[in-house]
């Protein structure tokens, strides 16, 4: 049976073990993947993602249930991913980022140029600094609006607007710069 | 195909989980069937606040103006004035007749401040258990402009202790007020 997100809500609430299974099935990817390129590396983005959850759950009781539980969630898994990301750097744990993907089968039919190309400007999304970098994920990982990347990141939605546009310029000519001085508007 | 197309591209080619979500599930499902710890208060707390509570108690004793004076019961304070009569130098004995008038003058001088108590007149006749036989509220203003008070001696014969005690308050500072005397009520003359 299919519930609204709201309703399975209120069943978490309750402490309703389905409804917080299908909650976490409806989020797992986009927090999953969010972790991933926040900590580079598999083994600690599932261990941020499943404290994310619990954490969670367990404030569930404390939720608003007017307010939209992904940006909220998100943020969660934000500060759960860069507590683990800050324990790696401690530890010198490699990124698994620094080389190639295992788990990168996406799009096997594209040519070896446009994969490369792809390459390269995960590498620039990679150089940028965080406070660029997580707006980026946000926005296109996410798939969240403006005022909900604000609303996560505990932003002014003009400062995520900016941080956007600028992100979005270094990219560009970070790219014109790889592609040695092609296309200066890779749309 | 326009950059955000390619960045969405990029970002999902380079994040693609091939974990077992089940796996995940469960584990999230068996944490969340425990209950959560509670935070141990770290050692140091508890040292801090008992060393708090020790100095706080040293200051409080060290700093207190007026600590508290022992409560007597009533039956002690003839006792009392017995043993603070006996450091002093005897009082001279009065004879008044039976009903008659005795002048008592009265000590008036400053006190730390505290809270007022209102004078009292209590004649105790003295014998082998000292007896309360009259107590009595004074007007503690009277007492501070006049210094003296006028008593009116029990009309059975005996011997008898007056005393006047009290605090009074008067231009922002606060008085107390003492006095003491002997009397001996004669028998009637025939």
């Amino acid at each position: 049976m299919e519930y609204s997100e709201q309703e399975l809500i209120r069943r978490a609430k309750q402490g309703e073990h389905a409804a917080m299974e299908q909650i976490f099935r409806m989020h797992l990817d986009s927090a999953i993947r969010l972790a991933y390129l926040v900590t580079r590396n598999w083994a600690t983005a599932e261990d941020a993602v499943q404290e994310a959850f619990v954490q969670a759950f367990r404030s569930l009781p404390g939720f608003q249930a007017n307010r939209p539980f992904k940006p909220w969630f998100t943020r969660i898994v934000i500060n759960k991913a860069k507590r683990t990301k800050s324990r790696l750097d401690r530890e010198h744990l490699p990124y698994e980022l620094e080389e190639e993907n295992p788990h990168a089968s996406f799009n096997p039919e594209g040519s070896a140029l446009e994969r490369e190309s792809l390459d390269q400007l995960f590498a620039a999304i990679n150089e940028l600094d965080d406070k660029h970098r997580l707006p980026l994920l946000l926005k296109y990982v996410s798939e969240f609006t403006e005022a909900e990347i604000a609303e996560a990141l505990r932003l002014p939605l003009s400062t995520v607007k900016s941080r956007l546009y600028t992100a979005r310029q270094r990219l560009k000519r970070n790219l014109a710069a790889r592609e040695g001085g092609g296309s200066d508007d890779p749309r | 195909m326009t950059l955000d197309e390619r960045i969405k591209q990029a970002l999902r080619k380079n994040s693609q989980w091939e974990g077992s979500a089940e796996a995940l599930w469960a584990q999230i499902a068996s944490q969340l069937e425990e209950k959560p710890k509670p935070k141990r208060q770290p050692l140091w707390l508890g040292t801090a606040a008992a060393a708090v509570l020790v100095m706080a108690l040293v200051l409080q004793a060290v700093w207190s103006p007026h600590p508290p004076e022992p409560q007597l019961p009533q039956a002690d304070k003839s006792a009392e004035l017995r043993l603070f009569s006996t450091a002093l130098p005897p009082i001279p004995r009065e004879a008044v007749p039976g009903g008659g008038t005795v002048e008592l003058v009265l000590e008036v001088h400053l006190t730390p401040a505290g809270t007022p108590s209102p004078p009292q007149l209590e004649i105790w006749q003295e014998g082998t258990e000292p007896a309360l036989v009259i107590q009595e509220e004074l007007d503690g203003a009277q007492l501070l402009r006049e210094g003296v008070l006028i008593v009116q001696a029990p009309s059975e014969p005996g011997s008898y202790r007056l005393v006047v005690h009290g605090s009074v308050p008067g231009e922002g500072q606060l008085y107390a007020i003492y006095g003491e005397k002997l009397v001996e009520v004669a028998e009637p003359e025939n």
